[in-house]
């Protein structure tokens, strides 16, 4: 049996999730900044991966990246080829498991007790050391939970890795496609062995999840509850 | 030393307009909550920006609309203390006092210095959950002393202590508060905590100074009905100038001869709880009789609640009596008739200026 969706499953989730998660929180603390109707629309594009069929994105994705696209086009002229590489897939991947990511954050960071923001400030410390020293800290649980689902997400993807990487053995057949490819082939048992690993995979995140919820409900209590 | 505030901030339907002067000495903001004192507090730190008006401290200008001044919150060496304390979680209490340390090239000395006047040694590596709630308010002193403020605000400070804690934690504050050398405000709707604290007390109501002055006249002869409330007196009339020495209380239903000359403006008459006492025999100005109605018992005093034998219904006063007085004679004959003492009276408006 051939392991390599495995190794590419991961080599392309993982990237992945390290650049959503930069991404989201970089988006989720400028757009809450912008104003207004703008605001509003670009929290509506950011979120909009999430509820399309992952196929748009795809197409989307396709069509820019492509030899008619722009930048496609002039990557290409270049001679980079995104389309149909590992990239590609880390592409696809970014964009489908990003809003998961934004909206977590944006919702962890809204939780921060803006007392603990203005003490920050009082006591003379700058915005991007309150972000790092005080925000960011405080929302880690939602935050690390945010970055669990989009690497579950980021694992997940089929449709538009299918559309954009494609699915070829050996470069960009990550495990969902592989499962896909085996059921094709009538190969039950290979497929069988990629579900069970998904499983294990799928729970053993959620466990991690459950962990830091549970975790951030206690520090919550304790806030609340000073002993006396 | 002085901070001298005058400003104006809508939010939404909420209009804060206050002015007022430290004058060097400690400040207190009484109000009910809603007023806009933490909103006040908060357009001097900074973290809030007024629409007009001006904050000077100490002849530094912090923020002038006219001319468009606005110190960032760094720059304005304010200490807020927040109610909650705002203690950031994921520090140890190492941490925060760091984090609020101004001069970095100082912090091992500073650090010190703190941990042992705020008495937090063995505490240093412990996370603020991790805390007593007096402990927790020493470690927000604390890192509010470091960044070496000019002027100390602080908001409800004891709000989130219970009552054994508070009365501990008062003495502690005013002990440390004596060696600080700038200006204090505090805010609260607590009058005791407030008492304790300042010198001078500014009385707020829905956004606006209503009145201000020294604590003890401001005690003694309020002249606003709001700060008699607030301030805590119980018993109210809308009253009618009868004399120059005299007024009438209307809902008591009783003339009342006052000490002080009754002012044209005076429509309503108060007395405190504390300040009622019975009627000797012979005594018939400012008296009233009374029935009795209910009994609140505390451990050390008991309020009643009398009803006025003249009046309608809603007629009645309440009065706290010292259980050892009561015990003292009161207990086995109740008076019928209670005096109302001429200099304890409280000559009122409620038309606000």
């Amino acid at each position: 049996m051939d392991w390599s969706p495995l190794w590419i499953s991961l080599s392309t989730a993982v990237p992945a999730t390290i650049l959503t998660f930069f991404l989201g929180i970089f988006a989720a603390r400028k757009i809450t900044k912008v104003a207004g109707w703008f605001g509003k629309l670009l929290d509506i594009l950011l979120t909009l991966p999430r509820v399309l069929p992952p196929t748009v994105a795809g197409f989307l994705l396709l069509l820019l990246l492509g030899k008619n696209g722009i930048p496609g086009k002039y990557l290409w002229e270049l001679g980079i080829q995104i389309v149909f590489t590992r990239t590609a897939a880390i592409i696809a991947a970014v964009v489908i498991s990003f809003p998961l990511m934004y909206r977590s954050a944006k919702g962890a960071f809204a939780q921060v007790d803006p007392s603990l923001i203005y003490a920050g400030r009082t006591l003379g410390m700058t915005e991007c050391r309150i972000f790092w020293r005080i925000i960011l800290p405080n929302a880690m649980p939602g935050v690390a939970s945010g970055t669990i689902l989009a690497l579950a997400r980021a694992l997940g993807e089929f449709g538009a890795t299918l559309m954009i990487a494609g699915n070829i053995p050996g470069r960009t057949q990550t495990m969902p496609l592989a499962i896909y490819m085996a059921m094709q082939g009538g190969r039950q048992q290979e497929a069988m062995v990629w579900v069970l690993l998904l499983i294990a995979l799928s729970f053993v995140m959620l466990l991690l999840m459950g962990y830091f919820a549970r975790g951030y409900r206690r520090s919550r209590r304790k806030e609340n509850e000073p002993e006396s | 030393m002085s901070l001298k505030v005058e400003i104006r901030k809508r939010y939404r339907d909420f209009e804060l307009a206050v002015s007022f002067d430290t004058a060097g000495s400690s400040l207190g903001l009484l109000g009910a909550s809603g007023c806009g004192k933490s909103l006040t507090l908060k357009c001097i730190a900074g973290v809030v920006t007024p629409e007009e008006g001006r904050i000077i401290l100490n002849d530094r200008i912090l923020f002038d609309a006219e001319k468009k001044i606005n110190l960032p919150p760094k720059d304005r060496r304010v200490g807020l203390m927040f109610q909650h304390y705002a203690l950031f979680p994921n520090m140890t209490v190492r941490g925060n006092i760091e984090a609020g340390i101004r001069r970095k090239e100082k912090r091992r000395l500073m650090l010190e210095y703190l941990t042992m006047m705020l008495r937090l040694e063995g505490k240093l590596e412990r996370y603020p959950y991790q805390l007593s709630g007096g402990e927790q308010q020493r470690v927000a002193l604390a890192r509010m002393l470091a960044n070496e403020p000019e002027a100390l605000l602080f908001d409800e400070p004891f709000s989130a202590l219970d009552a054994y804690l508070k009365n501990q934690l008062q003495q502690e504050l005013l002990g440390v508060l004596r060696e600080y050398q700038g200006d204090i405000l505090m805010v609260s709707h607590n009058r005791e905590e407030l008492y304790r604290f300042c010198n001078k007390i500014v009385v707020a109501h829905q956004g606006r100074v209503i009145e201000s002055g020294d604590k003890a006249e401001l005690f003694g002869h309020p002249r606003l009905l709001t700060t008699a409330i607030l301030t805590g007196c119980k018993n109210i009339s809308r009253a009618r100038k009868l004399t120059d020495y005299s007024v009438e209380a209307l809902d008591w239903k009783l003339r009342l001869v006052t000490d002080r000359p009754v002012e044209d403006w005076v429509n309503h008459v108060g007395i405190r709880a504390h300040n009622l006492r019975p009627a000797l025999d012979g005594e018939r100005d400012n008296t009233l009789s009374v029935l009795w109605a209910e009994l609140a018992e505390g451990p050390f005093e008991n309020q009643y609640l009398l009803r006025c034998s003249s009046g309608e219904g809603a007629c009645s006063l309440s009065w706290i009596v010292a259980r050892k007085e009561w015990q003292g004679g009161l207990e086995k004959q109740a008076p019928a008739r209670i005096m109302l003492p001429a200099e304890s009276l409280l000559l009122l408006t409620d038309s606000n200026p």
